[in-house]
């Protein structure tokens, strides 16, 4: 696309998603609205893709959904990060911040 | 990951909440995105709009969220099974067929599995069963042995790896005129079994204390309920075996009846042994007699090589002295844990028949082949345009092995009612069948279906469904079926060729099954009418306890009716007779079958002296002095060929296997020759030597034969009462010749029984098979015969080109099969004797009825060939 907005890279929705807990637990809509306002808009996210990853990370255990309250009074599924979460994070950070030097590296080079 | 497990297995359970939830989550995504829309001034119907279309497709969104949570193939799986009821309920004569063919088959191989499983598999019902193992060993010259009465006391004492030991004696003998069959136990066998008394006590150490102590006995659930009528008051009771007064201690619990492959109905302590068996007189061979087999229970921890290495040794050290050849060789230990082990000799015995029925479900499975094959003809269109439209192959595949497994759920269902109705006649038969006086000795064991059955069941239904499904799936989606799908099929599109080669398979089995069954049955026809060589009728057998011998002997004497009364130490009909191994002029260590006989055995049983002359009284009470031999024609040919066997001498030669009571003859001079009879069992053939050592009538551990006039039933009956009346419980086993004749054939004709009906179904199965399959390619060829028709062939032209099409299949099916049925009676030759492999009524016998079948089957069909209305034919839409 060349209106100025990326395409997520495979996987790297659910590392997203696991950041953006990280903070605090939140539900499905919340989630889509950080994701744009945290990218300043830059990324295009198919809000419909976000809920098979959510459920994709939940079979693998690392988050957690539970039925709550959202800000409007209204009942919503809210999401908070495992421990399991927390380690696949730190893990998934580490291996995307060596990922991104490398490829840097190799972009700088001429 | 159990985690990763357990969310998809919640998802599976609660499917419906589970997809109500994921609905409410993205309806509420919506929504908000909505207000959120209308809060920036959006008109409301605008803003769900944009909201939608931010949000992309909702349907692969939610099938992508449910897909995460569940396993794909679980729900591809539902789907197929749900396709695959809702086709078949538009097929019930299909699923009809295919229960029923597939049924019998599998029916046959469930009754089998439930005998393997009841009598090999089914752990008995004692405590842990697994760690017990009966003991014996064997000498280095291969000779079996168990353990004398002191070896056995020595051992138990003997720490060799076993943690518990117990001795035991089978026991045969009669109660109120009927047979029983019980074990002489020691003291702790119930302890060590861990069984408790139904009522009353079990035995304890304390009734086996002394040698001729403990005069009581336990009785089995079976024979307190059957004999003595449940009787609730029994403990305290007497009952007399053997002539000896015993008091019923108590009862075991149902279900219980040792470990053996049929159940025992009493026990009794093992310091019985003499009073019952009544040996006292002479007590040297007691003594020495290796009678007692031993039980023992493996300590935990020690391995079964360990115990038998242990037991070897300790078995060295206490017998010291000993022939290098008669030393201990290897100890051998045989596990308890079902009522038979699982042996080569048993999976050879079983494995013929497991073949015979195995082919017949391979028949059965060709047949839904080409069944399944004609509906995936059918089906081309539905397929092909799936995989124009991009389905996977495999995931069709896939799918029409679902198909199959369906199918073969229900064929499941008749097999197990097979099986059940199959025990069921099958008891019912062998009870009907078996002379009358065997019968008592017949307890089969329980054969209820168990857990194990079920699987069964199941796993072969599924394997049924792989072998009969396979083929016409990878067929039926064959890639170039979407051009066949556009009805352009001639071209390559041959699934003919694969129907033929089913055909051809089929019949090549049935020929091999006809063939065999056709040889077993004659064979059981010649064993049937087998001559044993004497005169079987107005004989009776019977063994008697070994005190009462010389007052039987003089009382049956006395009975009138009676004619003759002989002794031999092999019956003439209870299993093959030992063999002693001899030196002659010409031969030397020829080992040769011999019994030893009173003179007046070979009147007995209507045996004549053919040359020579038979024993005088003197040479029989000689002990082997007199040096006299009686052989039987065969002998006389075959150790003796073109010489006058009168006159020669016959020399023990030295061998370690010419033990006990054959060991007095050193050497003896043929004194006569008699005819050639059946060597104690039928299915060898008459003319092997065999040779006849005198003994006297009264010589102990021999067979009474008695010769009667008149109905020997009656007879047998008289004599029991008179050598009864003459000593109490002195009989132990009474039979009529002709009934153990009778029972010798048994096998023949029931295995002959067994042949026919495996042949029949085979043949049937292949009948049907033929007949699909001919009227298949009929119904597919109608326009093409309608065109020919049309164009003047002859009617009567096109069905016989359609039978030379069948006759063709049936002739090279008939060839492979007569090669098999070759190889296979060559089997069968090497198990039995009398089995004539080039038996060629059998061979032409087979080949008439399986060609015949095969062309009446395609000829109902190939009628229809003629039948053909070219207008109609060729106006239909293929």
């Amino acid at each position: 696309m060349g209106s100025g907005k990326t395409d997520l890279l495979q996987g790297t929705l659910d590392l997203i998603v696991l950041k953006l807990l990280r903070a605090a637990p939140a539900n499905g809509w919340e989630l889509t609205q950080s994701i744009q306002v945290v990218s300043k808009g830059v990324l295009d996210v198919n809000y419909g893709s976000l809920y098979p990853a959510l459920r994709r990370l939940e079979a693998k255990g690392w988050i957690k959904g539970k039925w709550g309250i959202s800000e409007n009074n209204r009942r919503a599924r809210f999401y908070e990060l495992t421990t399991a979460g927390r380690k696949q994070l730190d893990a998934e950070r580490a291996e995307w911040e060596r990922f991104s030097n490398a490829l840097g590296l190799i972009l700088r080079a001429d | 990951m159990l985690s990763e497990f357990l969310v998809r297995l919640r998802a599976l359970v609660f499917r419906g909440r589970e997809d109500a939830e994921l609905d409410e989550e993205l309806r509420y995504h919506l929504e908000r995105e909505t207000e959120r829309n209308v809060s920036r001034g959006m008109h409301p119907r605008e803003a769900a709009d944009a909201a939608r279309r931010s949000f992309g497709n909702p349907t692969v969104a939610t099938e992508q969220a449910r897909d995460a949570w569940r396993w794909p193939r679980l729900e591809e799986l539902r789907q197929d099974v749900h396709y695959a009821m809702r086709s078949f309920r538009r097929a019930p004569a299909l699923v009809t067929t295919v229960a029923i063919t597939i049924g019998v088959g599998l029916g046959l191989l469930v009754t089998t599995f439930t005998l393997f499983n009841a009598y090999v598999l089914r752990p008995l019902a004692v405590r842990d069963p697994y760690a017990l193992y009966d003991v014996g060993w064997r000498a280095r010259n291969g000779v079996y042995h168990a353990f004398t009465r002191d070896q056995y006391t020595r051992l138990s004492r003997a720490d060799v790896g076993f943690t518990q030991t117990f001795g035991y004696r089978n026991l045969f003998t009669r109660l109120n005129g009927r047979a029983m069959v019980g074990q002489l136990v020691s003291g702790n066998y119930f302890d060590v079994l861990g069984v408790p008394p139904a009522l009353g006590r079990v035995m304890t150490p304390a009734d086996d204390a002394a040698p001729g102590s403990g005069p009581v006995v336990v009785l089995s659930h079976d024979t307190w309920r059957v004999q003595f009528g449940g009787d609730s008051t029994i403990v305290g009771k007497h009952v007399r075996l053997n002539g000896v007064q015993l008091t019923i201690i108590g009862v075991t619990p149902k279900g219980f009846g040792g470990l053996n492959s049929w159940p025992f109905e009493f026990w009794v302590p093992l310091s019985m042994a003499e009073p019952l068996s009544g040996w006292k007189r002479i007590q040297t061979i007691a003594k020495s007699a290796e009678d007692i087999r031993m039980v023992g229970r493996v300590a935990p921890g020690v391995t079964t090589d360990q115990a038998a290495s242990r037991l070897a040794a300790w078995l060295r050290n206490d017998m010291p002295v000993a022939k290098p050849e008669s030393r201990v060789g290897q100890v051998q230990m045989v596990s308890q844990a079902t009522s038979m082990p699982l042996s080569p000799e048993l999976i050879a015995a079983f494995s013929p028949i497991v073949i015979a029925f195995g082919l017949v479900m391979l028949i059965a499975c060709a047949n839904v082949a080409n069944m399944m094959l004609a509906r995936g003809l059918a089906r081309q269109r539905e397929v092909g345009i799936r995989l124009a439209l991009g389905a996977g192959r495999s995931r069709l595949i896939r799918q029409m092995l679902t198909e199959s497994i369906v199918l073969a759920l229900p064929a499941g269902l008749v097999a197990f009612a097979v099986s059940r109705i199959a025990i069921d006649l099958g008891t019912r038969a062998m009870l009907a069948t078996l002379p009358a006086e065997y019968t008592p000795y017949v307890r089969p064991i329980d054969l209820a279906p168990d857990a194990r059955v079920f699987l069964f069941v199941l796993g072969a239904a599924i394997v049924a469904a792989v072998l009969f499904g396979t083929l016409p799936a990878l067929q039926a989606t064959r890639p170039d079926i979407v051009r066949a799908s556009r009805g352009d099929f001639d071209t390559q599109f041959r699934p003919s060729r694969l129907r033929n080669a089913l055909v051809i398979g089929q019949i090549g089995v049935s020929v091999l099954l006809m063939t065999c069954a056709g040889i077993l049955l004659r064979s059981a026809r010649d064993a049937q009418d087998l001559d044993p060589g004497f005169k079987a009728r107005d004989v009776v057998l019977m063994e008697v306890l070994e005190r009462s011998r010389s007052r039987v002997l003089d009382a049956v004497a006395l009975e009138p009716g009676v004619r003759d009364v002989a002794s031999a130490s092999s019956y003439p009909l209870d299993g093959d007779f030992p063999r002693v191994m001899i030196n002659t002029a010409t031969d030397s260590n020829v080992r040769v079958r011999y019994n030893l006989v009173s003179p007046s055995y070979f009147s007995s049983i209507g045996l004549p002296v053919v040359r020579g002359r038979n024993f005088t009284e003197a040479e029989a009470h000689g002990g082997g002095a007199g040096g006299a031999v009686l052989v039987s024609a065969g002998a006389a040919k075959g150790l003796w060929p073109g010489t006058d066997a009168i006159g020669q001498s016959i020399a023990l030669a030295s061998d370690p296997m010419n033990r006990g009571n054959v060991a007095p003859y050193r050497s003896a001079r043929v004194v006569g020759v008699v005819a050639d009879a059946a060597p104690g069992w039928i299915g060898i053939s008459s003319d092997v030597p065999v040779l006849y050592y005198p003994q006297p009538l009264d010589a102990p551990t021999s067979a009474i034969i008695v010769r009667v006039a008149g109905d020997a039933m009656v007879m047998r009956d008289r004599i029991e009462r008179a050598a009864t009346v003459a000593d109490s419980g002195s009989v132990q086993e009474i039979h009529t010749l002709a009934s153990s004749f009778a029972l010798q054939a048994f096998p023949f004709r029931s295995g002959y029984l067994l042949a026919m009906i495996v042949g029949v179904l085979a043949l049937g199965l292949t009948i049907t098979g033929v007949y699909g399959v001919i009227g298949y390619v009929v119904a597919q060829r109608r326009r093409e015969f309608g065109i020919r028709i049309a164009l003047g062939a002859e009617p009567i032209g096109l069905v016989i080109h359609v039978l030379r099409q069948a006759l063709r299949l049936a002739v090279i099916g008939f060839g492979i099969g007569m090669t098999m049925a070759l190889a296979a009676s060559r089997g069968f030759a090497a198990v039995l004797e009398n089995v004539n492999t080039y038996d060629l009524r059998g061979y032409v016998t087979a080949a008439v009825v399986v060609l015949g079948a095969c062309v009446v089957a395609a000829y109902l069909p190939s009628r229809r060939a003629g039948k053909v209305n070219a207008v109609e034919a060729l106006r239909a839409d293929s």
